[in-house]
Order: C-alpha cells, then sequence, then structure tokens
C-alpha cells in the first residue's frame, strides 16, 4: 500500500468549533491535547495531507485550525493477492469463474489480473487504485469522529441526547476556508455562526471565513487562543497589582485553572480587613485559593512562595466581566469576609484547647477499621520512632510529644472545616502554645513537614524529626495494610500504598539520616503487634472498635508481601534511569538494609559494565553461580583443597573479601567492584582451567563447590552479577 | 426585595414557563432532592415541570442562631425540568433577571460542581452558580437516580433564597434579612435556630431515633412487600407493583435519611456505622425508584400522553 505523493492543490486552512455550557476548567487542557492527538489520527486515516495542526479553547468552546489541507484524499495504490494461477486461470491464461469473481471484488476487470511469483508459487493479484474522494465530502465524519472520540474523565448526557459530552454541546463551526462542512452529531448541525461572551457580547457571531474566526471572536470579547489569553491575563493582573501597590504571589495551579474561567479575562483587586493576617497565612491562602479562586498578594517586591512571603491584605480576583468593577469587588469582599470570619471562629476554637488535648481526641476516630484507631496509629508512631537512631540524638520526650501530636489537628475544627490544613494547624497550634512555652518547636515544623512528599517530585522533609515522622507514619501505614491484607489491587490503591513506599524510599536514599527500611517494616510490624492486637481491655474505650481487629500476618509473610512490593515499585521508579538488568542485578536484600547504596550501586554497574574489567568478572560469576545454585553454604575443610590454581583462589578471595565488604560498607562501590576485576577475575578463571569442581570425591567436591560459594558471595555483596545480561 | 417577594417573583417566574408550582414535602427533608417531585419524577421517560420551595434541614450546620451565615434550616427554591431544555442556563439568567440583578453588570460564572448523594444513590454533572465570587445556586443534570439511568435527562437548578436574599438586601447577617418589609428573617427563625440546635445537638434522644430508624426501615420493606430471598438478600415479594406503596414507602426513606442526619449532628455514630446507616438508606432509596418506575410503567407513564412529541426537540432521541 502506498499513498499517491503528487503535489495537490490545498486548502488554506479548516476550523472546527465545538461550543458547549461551560467545561469544567480542569478538563478543558487536556481535551484540546486530545483533540490534536485525534485530528491527526483522523486526518492520516482518511488519507488527507495537511500542515499544523493547532488548537484554541475557553471555558465555552474546544476549537482546533489545521493549515494547509490537501483538496482530495491521496489516491490509494494497493495489491490485493487473489487465488494461485492454477486456480484462477484456465489453461488458456483465461480467468476461470474464481479468477473472474476475484477480480470483480477488487472492482476490476478481469483482464486487469496480474500474475505475482511468491514463495508459495504463482497467485493472480489485482493492482486496486482508488482516486481520492474530495476533501470537503470527507471531512464531515472526520470531525464527527474527532468529536465523539475525545476522552472526559466524566461525560454526561442532556436532554434526550443519548451521547455523552463533559457538558451540554451547543453548536459546531466547520469551515473549510469559507464553506461549511455539513456535519450533525448529538442532535446539533454545523454552521459558520458561534457565539460571543455570554455577557459582555451576547448573540451570534457569524464567521465568513477560517481565517477570520479570532478575530472575529476577540471583537466579541472572547481570546479563544490559549496562549494569548494567558498573556493578557497575565498583563492585567500585573496591572491591577501596580495600581494597588502589591505583588502576585504566583500560583501555577490556579493561574491554569482561572484561564479556562473567562473568555476574557479581567483582574481586579480586592482587600480584606488585616488583622485576618493573624491568622495561619496557609489558612489564609487556602480560604482565598481553594473557595473563592483567588490569588494571594504580598507587598514585598519579590516572591518565591507563599510560604516565605508575608500577605498582604489584598487578593487578586480573576473575573469575566468588568463592566462595575466596583460593584463586583464590594461583593467578592463579603464574600472573603464571610469566609475569614468563619476561619477565624474556627481557629479561636481550636486555640482555646492545647494541642495534646486535641490528641486525646484521637481514640474516637477510626484510621482502618482493621487497623484500629488514629490514637492506636499514633502509639504505633511512637513505638516506630523510638528505635529510630537520631544523629544527634533526640530527646524522647521530643519524640512522644511528635508521634503523639502528629494527627492531632485532624481533631480541630479548623482542619474539619479545611482539610488541606492538616499538619499547618497543628504547627500553628505549636506555636500559640509555645508563646506560653512548653512545647519543643521542632515538634511544630516535624508535624507539617511529615505529609511530605505529597506527590512524586514534592520536596522532602528537611528536618531529622520531620524526616523520621514522615517515614513512621507512611511505614506503619504499609506494614498494617499488607499485615491485614489490604493490597493495591489494579487501580485500587485507596490507602495510596504505592506512592507510601515511594516516599518512604525517597526519604530513605535523598533525605539525612541513614536507616534500614527492612529495619524500619520491622519496627512497625511490631509496632501493630503490640499496639493493635493489645487486648481489647487495654484498648482506649471506643465504640465497636475493639471487635473488628484484623488478624496480622507473621513478620515474615508480611516482609515477603513488602518486598515483593518494594521491588517492584523501585524497578518502575528507576526504570527510567537505568537498564532493567542493572536493577535486577542490584535489588538484593543489602538494597532494604542500606538504601543509600542502591544508587550508587546501580551507577558504578553501569559504569563498570561499559569498562574493560566487566566480561570476565561476570563470565567468572556466572560460572561460580551456576555450579553452586543447587547447593547452600555450609562449613568445610580448607585444608582438603592442595591443588596450586585451589590455594591460590582460596588466598585471594579470603583477602578481597575483607576489602571489597569495607568498601561495600563505605558505599564505594566503583572501587569494590575494580578490587574483584583485578584481583579476583584471573584467580577464578585459572580455578576453572586446572581444577575439575565434580570431583569423585565427595569431600573434595563438597571443599571446592564451597570455595565457589564463597566467590558468589563476595561479588554478592556489590551486586548480583549473573543476573545482567549479554 | 425582601425574602417572600423574592420567592413570589421566582414562582411566578417559574409559573410562566410552564412549571407546575408544588408546596414543599411535608416531612423534614435536608433538600428539595429528597423531595419526591425530583427524586421520583427524576425517573421514567415522562416530562416533568416543576418548582416549589423546600426548607431544608441540616442538623450539623445549627449554630444557635450565633452565625451570621448558617442556619440548620434554611430555603432552597428547586426547580426541576425535564427533559433538561437546551436553553436551561439562559432560562435561568432570565430568573436572575427577573429578581432584579443584572448578569451583565456582575461576574456570573458556572463554576464546575458535580453532584453526588450516596443516600440516595443518586449523582449529576453541573455547576455552582457564583455571583460575584458568591455561590447562590446549584444546577445539576441528573445523571442516575436511585441507581437507575435517568432517560431523559432532569435539569435541576437550586436557588439558595437566604444568601440571595442577603446579596439583594445588602446585608451581611442572615437574621437582618427583612422577610417582609415590617418583619425580619431574626424574628421568623433566631429563636427557632436556637430552639432547634439545643435539640439536635444536646437533647434529642438518641437512642429513640436509632429505633424509629429501624422501624421506618422495617416499614419501608413492608410497604413494598419486600421479602428476604433464599440468598438473605431483599427481593420484591409483591408482584404487582400497583399493590406496593411507594409514596408511603418513599417517606419513610426522608425520615429515615432526616434520623441518620440527627444521629450525626448528635455525635451518636462512629465513622463505620456511618457508612452503614448512609448504605441502608441507599438500599431502601433504590428499592422505591425501582417500585415506582414499575409502578408508572403499569400505569402506561401517563404523562406522556399529553406531552408534545419529542420529534420537535432537535435533540431529540437519535437511532
Amino acid at each position: 500500500m502506498s499513498h499517491g505523493s503528487e503535489s495537490q492543490p490545498l486548502f488554506d486552512q479548516l476550523l472546527f468549533e465545538i461550543t458547549t455550557e461551560e467545561l469544567p476548567a480542569g478538563l478543558a487542557r487536556s481535551a484540546l491535547g486530545s483533540m490534536e492527538t485525534l485530528v491527526r489520527e483522523q486526518l492520516a486515516q482518511a488519507r488527507v495531507a495537511h500542515g499544523a495542526v493547532h488548537t484554541m479553547g475557553t471555558p465555552r468552546r474546544l476549537a482546533v485550525r489545521v493549515s494547509n489541507i490537501a483538496t482530495h484524499q491521496s489516491r490509494l495504490e494497493e495489491r490485493k493477492m487473489g487465488p494461485p494461477i492454477q486456480v484462477a486461470l484456465d489453461g488458456e491464461g483465461k480467468p476461470t469463474p474464481a479468477g473472474a469473481g476475484f477480480a470483480k471484488r477488487c472492482g476490476m476487470d478481469p483482464s486487469s489480473l496480474i500474475q505475482v511469483e511468491t514463495d508459495k508459487g504463482v497467485y493472480v493479484a489485482c493492482d486496486v487504485v482508488m482516486e481520492g474522494k474530495p476533501t470537503q465530502e470527507i471531512l464531515g465524519d472526520v470531525l464527527v469522529e474527532v468529536t465523539r472520540s475525545i476522552p472526559f474523565q466524566k461525560s454526561m448526557r442532556w436532554g434526550h441526547v443519548a451521547v455523552p459530552f463533559a457538558r451540554p454541546v451547543c453548536g459546531f463551526v466547520a469551515l473549510l476556508d469559507d464553506t461549511v462542512i455539513p456535519l450533525q452529531w448529538a442532535g446539533v448541525t454545523s454552521g459558520r455562526q458561534t457565539t460571543g461572551h455570554r455577557f459582555l457580547a451576547p448573540g451570534p457571531v457569524v464567521i465568513p471565513h477560517a481565517n477570520q474566526y479570532e478575530d472575529c471572536l476577540r471583537k466579541h470579547h472572547v481570546v479563544v487562543d490559549v496562549g494569548e489569553r494567558a498573556a493578557l491575563m497575565d498583563a492585567r493582573m500585573e496591572q491591577a497589582c501596580k495600581d494597588a501597590g502589591v505583588t502576585l504571589v504566583p500560583d501555577e495551579a490556579l493561574r491554569e485553572e482561572t484561564l479556562f474561567l473567562a473568555e476574557e479575562p479581567f483582574a481586579l483587586v480586592g482587600s480584606f480587613r488585616p488583622e485576618y493576617l493573624q491568622l495561619p497565612p496557609t489558612l489564609v491562602v487556602a480560604v482565598m485559593r481553594d473557595h473563592q479562586k483567588y490569588f494571594a498578594t504580598t507587598k514585598n517586591e519579590h516572591v518565591a512562595t507563599e510560604e516565605t512571603a508575608p500577605l498582604a491584605p489584598h487578593y487578586v480576583n480573576v473575573v469575566n466581566t468588568a463592566l462595575r468593577p466596583g460593584d463586583i469587588t464590594r461583593g467578592n469582599d463579603r464574600v472573603l469576609e464571610a469566609r475569614l470570619r468563619d476561619a477565624q471562629f474556627f481557629v479561636d476554637e481550636d486555640v482555646r484547647k492545647p494541642l495534646v488535648e486535641h490528641a486525646s481526641q484521637l481514640g474516637r476516630v477510626t484510621f482502618q477499621s482493621k487497623l484500629g484507631t488514629l490514637q492506636d496509629k499514633a502509639d504505633r508512631i511512637a513505638h516506630i520512632l523510638g528505635t529510630w537512631e537520631f544523629e544527634p540524638a533526640m530527646p524522647p520526650e521530643t519524640l512522644r510529644l511528635a508521634a503523639q501530636c502528629c494527627k492531632a489537628d485532624l481533631m480541630s475544627l479548623t482542619v474539619g472545616e479545611f482539610p488541606e490544613l492538616q499538619g499547618h494547624m497543628g504547627a500553628y497550634l505549636v506555636e500559640q502554645q509555645n508563646a506560653q512555652g512548653g512545647m519543643d518547636p521542632q515538634v511544630g515544623q516535624a508535624l507539617v513537614e511529615h505529609y511530605a512528599p505529597r506527590f512524586s517530585g514534592d520536596a522532602l522533609p528537611t528536618t531529622a524529626l520531620g524526616q523520621a515522622l514522615a517515614a513512621a507514619d507512611r511505614v506503619d501505614t504499609l506494614v498494617g495494610c499488607f499485615a491485614v491484607g489490604l493490597r493495591p489491587t489494579g487501580s485500587a490503591d485507596p490507602f495510596a500504598l504505592r506512592r507510601a513506599i515511594l516516599g518512604l524510599w525517597r526519604i530513605a536514599t535523598e533525605g539525612s539520616q541513614s536507616f534500614s527500611v527492612r529495619a524500619l517494616c520491622k519496627a512497625a510490624h511490631d509496632a501493630h503487634r503490640l499496639i493493635t492486637q493489645r487486648p481489647a481491655t487495654q484498648q482506649v474505650a471506643s465504640k465497636g472498635d475493639g471487635k473488628s481487629k484484623g488478624q496480622l500476618a507473621s513478620w515474615e509473610d508480611t516482609w515477603a508481601l513488602v518486598e515483593a512490593f518494594l521491588d517492584s515499585r523501585l524497578r518502575a521508579y528507576y526504570g527510567d534511569r537505568f537498564a532493567p538488568d542493572i536493577i535486577d542485578a542490584c535489588l538484593t536484600a543489602d538494597a532494604w538494609a542500606q538504601p543509600k547504596g542502591l544508587l550508587a550501586r546501580m551507577e558504578a554497574l553501569t559504569a563498570f559494565r561499559a569498562g574493560p574489567g566487566a566480561e570476565k568478572l561476570t563470565v567468572a560469576h556466572k560460572r561460580a553461580f551456576n555450579l553452586t545454585k543447587k547447593s547452600h553454604v555450609e562449613d568445610y575443610d580448607e585444608q582438603l583443597l592442595k591443588e596450586p590454581a585451589e590455594v591460590a583462589l582460596q588466598q585471594v578471595v579470603t583477602r578481597v573479601g575483607r576489602t571489597v565488604t569495607q568498601q561495600a560498607q563505605a558505599l564505594d562501590f566503583a572501587g569494590a567492584l575494580d578490587s574483584l576485576a583485578r584481583e579476583l577475575s584471573g584467580p577464578v578463571d585459572e580455578f576453572f582451567e586446572q581444577i575439575f569442581v565434580m570431583s569423585e570425591d565427595e569431600g573434595l567436591r563438597h571443599a571446592r563447590l564451597q570455595l565457589l560459594h564463597r566467590v558468589v558471595n563476595t561479588i554478592g555483596q556489590v551486586a548480583r552479577l549473573e543476573r545482567l545480561g549479554g | 426585595m425582601n425574602f417572600q417577594d423574592l420567592i413570589l417573583t421566582l414562582q411566578q417566574f417559574w409559573s410562566d414557563q410552564g412549571c407546575l408550582l408544588v408546596q414543599p414535602y411535608g416531612s423534614e427533608v435536608g433538600a428539595g432532592t429528597f423531595n419526591p417531585n425530583t427524586y421520583l419524577r427524576a425517573l421514567g421517560p415522562e416530562p416533568y415541570q416543576v418548582a416549589y420551595v423546600e426548607p431544608s434541614r441540616r442538623p450539623t450546620d445549627g449554630r444557635y442562631g450565633d452565625n451570621p451565615n448558617r442556619l440548620q434550616q434554611f430555603h432552597q427554591y428547586q426547580v426541576i425540568l425535564k427533559p433538561s431544555p437546551t436553553n436551561l442556563q439562559e432560562l435561568y439568567l432570565d430568573s436572575l433577571r427577573a429578581i432584579g440583578t443584572t448578569p451583565q453588570d456582575h461576574d456570573v460564572r458556572f463554576i464546575e460542581d458535580d453532584w453526588e448523594s450516596p443516600t440516595l444513590g443518586a449523582w449529576g454533572l453541573g455547576w455552582q452558580v457564583w455571583l460575584d465570587g458568591l455561590e447562590i445556586s446549584q444546577f445539576t443534570y441528573f445523571q442516575q437516580c436511585g441507581g437507575i439511568d435517568c432517560k431523559p435527562v432532569t435539569g435541576e437548578l437550586t436557588y439558595g433564597l437566604e444568601r440571595i436574599a442577603m446579596y439583594l438586601q445588602n446585608v451581611d447577617n442572615v437574621y437582618d434579612l427583612k422577610w417582609s418589609d415590617r418583619v425580619s428573617y431574626g424574628e421568623m427563625a433566631k429563636r427557632s435556630e436556637w430552639e432547634w440546635s439545643t435539640y439536635n445537638f444536646e437533647r434529642a434522644d438518641a437512642e429513640l431515633h436509632v429505633q424509629h430508624f429501624q422501624q421506618y426501615e422495617q416499614q419501608c420493606r413492608q410497604l413494598l412487600g419486600m421479602e428476604k430471598n433464599a440468598k438473605g438478600h431483599w427481593a420484591h415479594g409483591e408482584p404487582d407493583p400497583l399493590k406496593r406503596l411507594v409514596l408511603p414507602a418513599y417517606d419513610c426513606v426522608v425520615k429515615c435519611s432526616h434520623l441518620f442526619n440527627l444521629l450525626d449532628a448528635r455525635g451518636a455514630t462512629s465513622v463505620t456505622e456511618r457508612q452503614g446507616y448512609i448504605g441502608r438508606v441507599r438500599a431502601i432509596a433504590r428499592a422505591c425508584a425501582e417500585s415506582w418506575l414499575s409502578q408508572r410503567e403499569a400505569m402506561g407513564f401517563p404523562l406522556l400522553k399529553d406531552a408534545p412529541p419529542p420529534t420537535g426537540d432537535p435533540r431529540e432521541a437519535r437511532p
């Protein structure tokens, strides 16, 4: 099959617009991305050559422009194979009924059958040529297919319409230059008429030619090009801030959202009473951003983040119209005032009680029915933190307080109302309490930090206590869930264990503390056994929660599951940086005990493999490994080894073994691999050259195999080279 | 515009649009959606247009009359248009014009808001409508009710009457609203808020409500003629839907839902129990939805007879 490549005259452009009722702001961007892909796919499938594809959109429309469209589909030339020649043609070379039938099915005259030699003999064939139809005739179907294929996270039906879309579809503009492409979908037919801004230019807007689309809409207060609208919005926000003497606190997610909440964005600056700046800044920002979609501002001229900038009592509101900016701002100020007053009420109520008093309510809330209450969780975290080796040491009182209070703010009215304040509210309460003295200030920061990392790429906790608390919280959930059979399946991961385990791993590998993930898991399992499974009589009295405790799997069974999960997650996590067999060779039991070594190991092995000594050492290791894999490490009598090659290997393995152990402990894996390659490869080779391992003499055979075990384990301290490919 | 004028204006507007005007449901509900004029009428093929005020009770939102914005009983204005018309948003904006706001002078926006009622087994997609940053209405295209696909789709508009009135009257405290020109909202509701908050949070007899919940749940199943089948699941034992008493049964669902809300406010349910109650209400709500639909079918969907032929709508059902 081939596409005809003769140059064709072109249409200048195709413009397709779907107008809708207001789309969810979060869906528009990805819908436009899908639309571009679909347009390309559908046009390719329809054999229509074209140039650039550009998407545009607002809350009420999704649009795409395709430039330089071929006037016709490409010619399709295709050779269709028919029956063997002896079936298709008679003795005189004329088509048999079978041959004629084949030609007919191809839409060709029987005289056009040709003969083709293949591996299986001579067959008849038809070279079919399909002339391209005019593009205009097929575009309607292409565009309907694009429209109905746009994927949405959630879609809906409306009225009697049976086909789904993100929101009701109101109309289509489909123009090939100045000609309407007729199409119909969801009971709506296409034309050249769209709508202007809902309030600033209501009514129909006629698009004479595809190339006038943006201009026509711009005149009707719709800035349909996303980039152009973003620039306009930014400029107007900056101007509004300048006029008010404040600086915008940037918020990329909010900017993206507001961009799809207005067809023409206007920026208005509103204000609130300065006394609300006494509230936790995170709370003020949350009220403005999450509930009202306002940007925070600061008096500082240069701003990094909301966390560092002191807030100003002003906000930037991006709106969709601004005929009477004063009225709109007055209305918004009043709404914000009511919300901040509400927030103030919650904070005032919460501050009346010290954080530990909030913590005393944790026993009333179930964490998970098989894993006890939040109080149980806090107790387990305390146990796990108790096993943590802090450098320098941490006062036990601080650890106890951090564990006891890390979930306490979930009991506060403020977090009940603003869940995004979790951690921050705890820190705020610590701070308030510290004004009267009494709590270790490290605790406050750890309470905020222990929720990090919240997503892939998020920053880690910065303090030692924050990291330990974050790790303890995650390992508790992880080990607990696996121990009572709550494993993630397919897309269902209600406890976000996949995220938890990677968070834990990042703390272990990138954090300032060194710890063994395996030992931490063991501590968590002990905590579950000691605390969740303690007899019901010792439980904090709480209704019904004592009965349903799940059976805890043994440590060995639990660890096997956690290890397999960790293994599979890490393969995915490191998969884009290291070859699969490198990961495979380095993911050993040592990796769980010494997480920080894993990266160094994989890097060293990757570099080593590219170098000169790798092949020899790998071959040596594999030979030794293959011979030993059916036996176990046991004691053996060194005196039985008398041949020079085996005596030499015995000595080298002892010496190199010591060096490599030291190097591995110092995470110097490049050095270790170098030592092994330099010193061990030769003697192993020599050994295999000279010695017949599988001796008739059982004692001797045993000693030789055990010597090889020592070789395998010495190399295995660095990596399991037998898993390397090639 | 005082509070009752606001209601009268909306009544007139939606009456002019051809809606039936009905009165609030005679039992405690958390929202106008619980009224059978919404929950049951949204099911099946029959067209239906209705509007009503629904005094809505949310026991946990009570603040003893102290909070200027929160009430344990507030008023929704509910409009149901089935099938949802193509100009639903325009009709809504016209209704704002009718109550004296000029949308083009304000920032009116439709912000995504998906609605789900776990107790009713119902969900839909739509928006909250913002007027200068204030959420004044909810706008939902019902996709499912009682676990049954809504065909055709019903459009639901819910106006928060107190919010809108506060905006129109330019007051910051709900109790300062003028109910009529002579009497304030505070006069009508403040004492009531204190009494009900005290009752909901402190005095309601939890044990009595737990018993009532069980009894209404039981009664609901009886009225629908439900029996436990061999697998221990509840199934319809009464084969003739016309012999089931669907409306009284649904009344029991509404009562159970409110009893649960009260128990919740009273702090008498643990997190796990909460889920259990929600599941129980959903189960009987679904049973009512199914029975109501079979009943209407058995009656030959009476409202289809007077309906204009569906081909009049360009968005009519497609092959």
